[in-house]
């Protein structure tokens, strides 16, 4: 699954990596430039939280010509009026603005790394920021459509609804943990809302490459998930049975040939249900102690 | 001797198209587009009222009733009022199911008789009784849609809608705005239209027409909204004033409006109760997607839960009463269904017998009877 995303073999437009003090997301996010730098013409990257040259030592040499870095760590409050970006710019006002520039042109697709919101959460708040994010989701940036948008998050520093506002926004939201297995280097709980609707939860653990990619993906299933040993061992009910199931057309056609006793032909069943309720026939045979008259047929009420 | 009995003229009551007073109390009734949903709402959505549903986590379902209420806008040729933040209303649109002219219901009757004509062998005497379905199926009163195709684009071209695409403002295209200026802006323009285009009761236009407004994942953080909760922690009190306004405008229009929301973003329950209240119909979509319950062999049959929050009682002290509260919905290619929830046929041993154990540990001790195995408890 995280191989798949990263790849970007399955489509997703907002991708959100949550990760906490005990376990850094950074090595998946640099995976995710680097992948992005061979999908789409530029890669533009919000840099709030660690400085750009971070991000600039650690990605392979050969996709550094696709990288476009924004500063936002000098003045993240904006307080000199010429910061250019800070947590007060519109984003993207702002990217519209540069990347008509030399050397950050992009004809077609473009996509949008931020590192990361929490900045952003905390002094501007949730709905400011997932407005924002909408908005870089769903803009032209000099009409080149935006393919994807990666952002980084510290989920610890943030209360459950900030959390649940940002992450309803997300297409995929990928918890990073630590492995509870000594062999793997990362772990991840993914959700994955497919465009089908289709929604995908799983625990993976992972390695990491020297170029940034994943290798050997394990799913880690919980225990409750793993269904039952008993399905296989169910008794088969249609064994040992005394009659057969498995009648040919031949023997079918024979079987209904056969008159059982009791069994009404088709008449007799017509016959049966056309007479509704109430027309039944009484007979009445009269007996020595009935005295019946002719003319008044009242005669024996007594009223 | 001239009798003094009347047959009650109906001929007076006002006749819309696509509208059909209620059987229960003379109510006006539109389809909400979802003919099972019509029937447990007691016929289908009175006009003047508001219809809230309580979207799934994924909004996925939410999202697909919202536009069967618009197709059927379309179908019955209603004015529309599209409002969303999180997707372009324009893509919504155009995003809306076909709808089935030939009735895909009379084609099943049609296999059914079919069967029937082999004649039974063994039960013959119940060949004449009715059949049984839990289901209604005689629809002349909203229409079924294909969800594989999209409505014809000459359809769509009839379709009186207008469009609010909320969060962004025309004319500064990135200004960010508050959820108490989107709710408000929202509530004008609803006012707006209802008068300009006579809607209201008070007006008398020439050919009387019935709006829908339909409001997409209304209190979404891309509204504005923070989990219903001001940046000091107090409630916010912008949605519940909009919903009151909202409420108070329909009762004296021929509108009717559906609205989805997240109330599962929400910050807590007596938030989420506060706007139940302030809707007429409340309905809550439980979608099984990406919960445990997508794997319960008893839910195999189903996508998810159907609850109904509340049921408007409207000029009258009693609601409608459905047959069953107990709902399950499923998504078919054609048919979008909500019908009791039944349990599949249990079939195997095992399974009968792992229910059974549960049941022994859990036994209340202070049952009827004082504890111990007498015989008269049960």
């Amino acid at each position: 699954m995280i191989g798949d995303i990263l790849d970007g073999k399955d489509k997703s437009k907002c991708i959100l990596l949550e990760d906490t003090v005990v376990q850094s997301c950074v090595p998946l996010l640099v995976g995710f430039i680097s992948s992005l730098a061979q999908r789409v013409e530029r890669v533009h990257i919000i840099c709030f939280d660690r400085h750009p040259q971070q991000f600039r030592d650690a990605v392979p040499q050969q996709f550094q010509n696709k990288l476009v870095f924004h500063d936002g760590t000098k003045d993240i409050l904006g307080i000199s009026p010429e910061t250019q970006l800070s947590l007060q710019t519109n984003i993207p006002q702002y990217l519209n603005s540069v990347a008509g520039q030399p050397g950050c042109q992009a004809y077609h697709s473009v996509a949008v790394v931020i590192d990361n919101l929490s900045l952003s959460l905390l002094h501007r708040g949730a709905p400011y920021t997932c407005q924002t994010l909408a908005q870089i989701r769903e803009t032209k940036i000099q009409g080149a459509d935006v393919e994807q948008v990666v952002c980084s998050l510290h989920s610890d520093l943030h209360d459950n609804i900030s959390l649940s506002l940002v992450e309803h926004l997300a297409t995929t939201v990928v918890k990073v943990t630590e492995p509870k297995m000594d062999q793997f280097f990362m772990a991840a709980n993914i959700l994955h809302k497919r465009q089908s609707g289709k929604v995908i939860r799983t625990m993976e653990h992972f390695n990491i490459n020297d170029q940034y990619g994943v290798f050997n993906v394990t799913e880690v299933k919980s225990v409750s998930a793993t269904p039952s040993v008993m399905d296989s061992k169910q008794p088969d009910p249609t064994a040992n049975l005394t009659f057969n199931l498995t009648l040919t057309d031949k023997e079918k056609e024979a079987r209904s040939q056969v008159k059982l006793p009791y069994t009404y032909d088709r008449e007799k069943q017509d016959d049966r249900l056309l007479k509704s309720v109430g027309e039944g026939k009484i007979f009445y045979q009269p007996d020595e102690a009935d005295d019946f008259d002719e003319e008044d047929p009242d005669d024996d009420l007594d009223i | 001797m001239a009798t003094s009995f009347q047959k009650k003229s109906r001929g007076k009551g006002l006749q819309i198209s696509g509208a059909k007073p209620s059987l229960y109390n003379n109510q006006l009734l539109v389809s909400s587009g979802i003919p099972s949903l019509d029937h447990l709402l007691g016929g289908g959505l009175a006009v003047g009222t508001v219809l809230l549903i309580e979207e799934d986590v994924f909004g996925n379902y939410s999202r697909l009733m919202l536009k069967y209420f618009c197709a059927e806008a379309v179908m019955t040729g209603h004015s529309m009022l599209l409002a969303s933040a999180d997707l372009s209303p324009d893509q919504l649109l155009s995003d809306l199911p076909r709808p089935i002219i030939d009735d895909p219901v009379n084609a099943d009757e049609q296999t059914k008789e079919q069967y029937f004509d082999e004649h039974m062998k063994i039960a013959w005497r119940y060949t004449n009784l009715p059949k049984f379905q839990s289901t209604p199926t005689t629809v002349k009163f909203g229409h079924y849609y294909d969800l594989s195709k999209t409505m014809e684009e000459d359809l769509l071209k009839t379709a009186n809608a207008e469009m609010i695409k909320i969060g962004i403002n025309n004319a500064d295209n990135f200004s960010m705005a508050t959820n108490a200026s989107n709710y408000m802006a929202l509530i004008e323009k609803i006012q707006n239209k209802i008068e300009m285009e006579h809607f209201s009761t008070s007006s008398n236009p020439e050919k009387r027409n019935i709006l829908r407004i339909a409001l997409h994942s209304i209190g979404s953080p891309l509204w504005g909204e923070n989990g219903g909760l001001l940046p000091d922690g107090e409630y916010d009190p912008s949605l519940s004033r909009f919903l009151l306004a909202l409420r108070a405008i329909l009762r004296s229009a021929f509108a009717v409006c559906v609205l989805t929301l997240p109330t599962h973003l929400m910050c807590d329950q007596a938030f989420v109760n506060r706007i139940e209240r302030l809707c007429d119909t409340v309905v809550h979509v439980d979608s099984f997607a990406g919960s445990d319950k997508e794997k319960n062999p008893a839910f195999k049959e189903y996508h998810g839960l159907f609850n109904i929050k509340k049921l408007p009682s409207l000029n009258t002290l009693m609601c409608h009463m459905p047959d069953s509260l107990d709902l399950a919905f499923k998504l078919r290619r054609k048919k979008f269904t909500i019908e009791k929830l039944h349990l599949p046929p249990e079939l195997s041993d095992s399974a009968n017998r792992s229910q059974e154990d549960p049941d022994k540990r859990i036994k209340p001790e202070s049952g009827c009877g004082n504890g111990g195995n007498s015989k008269l408890d049960f």
